[in-house]
């Protein structure tokens, strides 16, 4: 009797230790008409289907958390060597500074020159994207500078997440940790 | 009876390993990470932030109160911090004591120097200072290099 109960543990152990990790959320039904940091038009996430795409969320205006965001994808980037079936997105909660000329220098700034979607676009598209992740902004405090100039700042929710191939969120992350990048190549290692 | 015990632990040890779950928790940086002096790359019209430490080497306390740059339109201290609601956001911060022999760190995901409506483009490779102001020590310079 007790050999059979072990035998019934058993499968129950692989069982625990699946490739599958649970859905989060689907965004697969969804649909988001936005611009890339070329101006080019992105249908997120269908124009990424089939591929796992990792995913921060930034505004170019805040040089401290969200650089730690786009360090970490680039590390993910460059730990997974450049994977081919991986798209690596950020996208700004702040379109109306962060246009796609804007995106493009702050890229640039990075080192970034390809293999890296930056999305932006309409407000009403770009918050709607950021209802649907579950990525929260709120404008906080406001400076003016001395020619008159307004500069407000977000407090903003801190994430990265990887979609799999169906455009399902299987992972979330705190973006910023500086322990993500090794955690996310070791999720995307176990399932890809 | 063996048997089942060890088949309860092989399976408790197997949701130990396997249960890492689709949530990673906040974990927190360690207090002695090596903070990299720089200021970050950035665009004309963007922001920037720089990295750096200031020892008071004075035999007496003092207060940073300020600092300045000729490249923003806009130099401040800010902090970095978490939200009651589980947001990240910045605040400034005018008033920094410093005793003395202390260090401040100006690091990442903490105490930083913003560099607002930047003036012209900082390509890795530039050489950039900033201006601390402090009560008792004056303005101090802190010339950083530029990069990611």
């Amino acid at each position: 009797m007790k050999k059979i109960i072990l035998i019934l543990l058993i499968p129950v152990l692989f069982l625990s230790c699946g490739n599958d990790p649970d859905v989060i959320d689907d965004m697969g039904d969804a649909s988001f008409k936005l611009l890339d940091q070329d101006s080019a038009a992105v249908n997120f996430p269908d124009d990424l289907e089939g591929k796992y795409v990792v995913m921060g969320f930034i505004y170019t205006n805040c040089p401290d958390i969200c650089s730690l965001i786009t360090q970490n994808l680039i590390k993910i980037q460059e730990d997974l060597n450049y994977p081919q079936d991986v798209e690596f997105v950020a996208a700004t909660f702040d379109p109306v500074r962060d246009t796609p000329s804007t995106l493009k220098n702050y890229a640039r700034s990075f080192g970034i020159e390809e293999g890296f979607t930056f999305l932006t676009g309409d407000s009403t598209q770009v918050f709607a994207l950021m209802d649907s992740a579950r990525v929260r902004s709120q404008v906080s405090m406001s400076q003016t500078t001395e020619d008159g100039r307004e500069l407000y700042f977000i407090n903003h929710s801190d994430k990265i997440m990887v979609l799999n191939k169906e455009s399902e969120v299987i992972f979330e992350y705190g973006g910023s940790q500086r322990v993500v990048p090794s955690i996310v190549v070791e999720d995307l290692n176990r399932i890809r | 009876m063996k048997e089942l015990i060890s088949g309860i632990l092989l399976i408790s040890i197997s949701f130990i390993a396997c249960s890492s779950g689709n949530k990673t928790e906040p974990v927190l940086e360690s207090e002695e990470t090596p903070v990299d002096q720089r200021i970050r790359p950035a665009a004309a019209g963007g922001t920037s932030a720089a990295y750096f430490t200031y020892t008071n080497t004075l035999a007496e306390a003092d207060t940073i109160v300020g600092v300045s740059s000729s490249i923003a339109a806009l130099t401040q201290i800010h902090e970095t911090y978490e939200t009651e609601d589980g947001m990240m956001g910045m605040r400034e911060k005018t008033n920094i004591p410093v005793q003395p022999e202390e260090t401040v760190i100006f690091k990442q995901g903490g105490l930083h120097v913003m560099l607002m409506q930047l003036q012209e483009d900082l390509s890795s490779g530039d050489s950039v200072s900033v201006f601390l102001n402090l009560v008792k020590a004056g303005e101090v310079e802190v010339n950083l290099q530029v990069k990611n």
